[in-house]
């Protein structure tokens, strides 16, 4: 124990002069972000799927008004309703692509501070600590030896593994902000304009792409059946019509919700930005003492595991 | 053309596209009026799908510019991490190091060499 406290306190002390270390609420912090992220990325694409279907929904009514002697011109519109809907989906995958990579940045940053690297750091030092122990023994067993010289792969193995796990620590805590400051314009600005996207699919009036007019427009061509064809409307089509009504309704709702979802998402990424500054508040510098214990208690544990060995 | 732009000629081609549907639902219409009105009403829904495909296109494309930058940041990420992982295997690589000088000193001790 005296050998590790030797060899181990006075790289602490180093370690603790490199920088700070990663702290448990940061790699929280990290971890809530990278949910969050994934619970996200495929919501901008489905407003955007909602609002391909209702329009093509209402472009299909739109052809529908044309009499029999129009037959060709209602086919023309259908096709281009087909072509249409296609495009509208082909740039909903794409915006599953563009909102995806927030999920391949929040993965690659949970995997930057994940224990991945303290894992292999334990599995190579105490590799390290059987080499050295095996080194002495056939040492001891050289002719003109002692033949007591104690082994110490034990506490080196621990040493290493304290050391390293600090300075790995130190370094993932370094990259980590660095990465989240480097990313986080761009963050805010894809934030912003998804914000945007979702805010006109969910806006009012005629001037936008928005559910509410392709609603006005359904309720227009609704109208239209009416006075191009005098008479019952049979139920089949008004229930079409109410149906599709509703999903223009429900679409809008879920464009503002998705638009209030993306704004959450640029502050929070403010918010990981914030908690990954060295900690200047006590709870801070407390949470970089117990990633700081935890480190020093790994390198016992491992001592323990590598001397009973 | 401007996002504005295109939203003021999206607004324009709906108001327009309105009135040419309430006309055609006029009385005493002929049938080379009513196909010329079905046309027109078509047409300008033709005009509003390509504005709308433009719109959306342009902020996808936008998007997909902005997600570039960040899909950069993300490799840069990957790659330390990598960096990383070969400083804990430089640990892996000592105790390879000190397994083969105990081979050689084992092989030259049994050889009477030390």
């Amino acid at each position: 124990m005296k050998t590790l406290r030797c060899l181990v306190l006075p790289w602490v002390l180093f370690g603790v002069g490199c920088g700070p270390v990663l702290t448990k609420p940061q790699v929280t912090a990290v971890s809530d972000f990278e949910t969050a992220t994934k619970k996200y990325s495929t919501l901008p694409g489905s407003v955007l799927r909602a609002y391909e279907a209702v329009h093509s929904a209402d472009t299909l009514f739109t052809a529908a008004s044309a009499e029999g002697k129009d037959a060709k011109l209602s086919l023309a519109v259908v096709r281009r309703s087909l072509e249409t809907g296609d495009e509208l989906r082909r740039q909903a995958t794409q915006l599953d692509r563009a909102v995806g990579v927030l999920t391949t940045y929040s993965e690659a940053l949970a995997q930057l501070v994940s224990d991945d690297q303290l894992k292999a750091l334990d599995t190579h030092a105490e590799d390290l600590g059987k080499a050295l122990d095996g080194s002495i023994a056939e040492y001891n067993k050289l002719p003109h030896s002692t033949g007591n010289l104690d082994p110490f792969g034990a506490a080196a193995a621990a040493a290493v593994r304290g050391i390293g796990g600090i300075l790995v620590r130190a370094k993932q805590a370094k990259y980590l902000r660095r990465f989240v400051e480097d990313a986080d314009p761009m963050v805010q600005k894809l934030a912003e304009e998804l914000a945007g996207l979702m805010n006109e699919l969910g806006g009012e009036g005629p001037e936008g792409v928005c559910f509410s007019a392709e609603r006005a427009e359904l309720e227009a061509n609704f109208l239209s059946y009416f006075s191009l064809r005098p008479g019952f409307m049979n139920h089949g089509d008004v229930e079409a019509f109410a149906g599709w009504m509703a999903r223009a309704g429900a679409g809008r709702e879920l464009a503002k919700s998705v638009e209030a979802s993306t704004t959450r998402l640029g502050k929070a990424h403010k918010a990981l930005v914030a908690a990954v500054q060295p900690g200047n508040s006590p709870e801070g510098q407390l949470a970089e003492l117990r990633s700081l214990s935890e480190q020093v208690k790994a390198a016992q544990a491992l001592q323990k595991k590598v001397g009973s060995d | 053309m401007a996002n504005t732009e295109r939203l003021a000629a999206l607004q324009k081609v709906r108001i327009a596209r309105n009135a040419v549907q309430a006309a055609r639902a006029r009385t005493g219409l002929t049938d080379e009026e009513q196909t010329a009105l079905t046309k027109l009403f078509f047409d300008l829904d033709d005009l509003e799908d390509s504005l709308i495909l433009e719109e959306i296109s342009e902020q996808v494309t936008a998007l997909k510019a902005d997600a570039k930058d960040l899909t950069e940041v993300a490799g840069r990420i990957k790659a330390i991490d990598g960096a990383l992982a070969k400083e804990a295997a430089l640990v892996e690589d000592a105790a390879k190091a000190i397994n083969g000088l105990v081979q050689v000193v084992t092989a030259a001790a049994s050889a009477g060499l030390i």
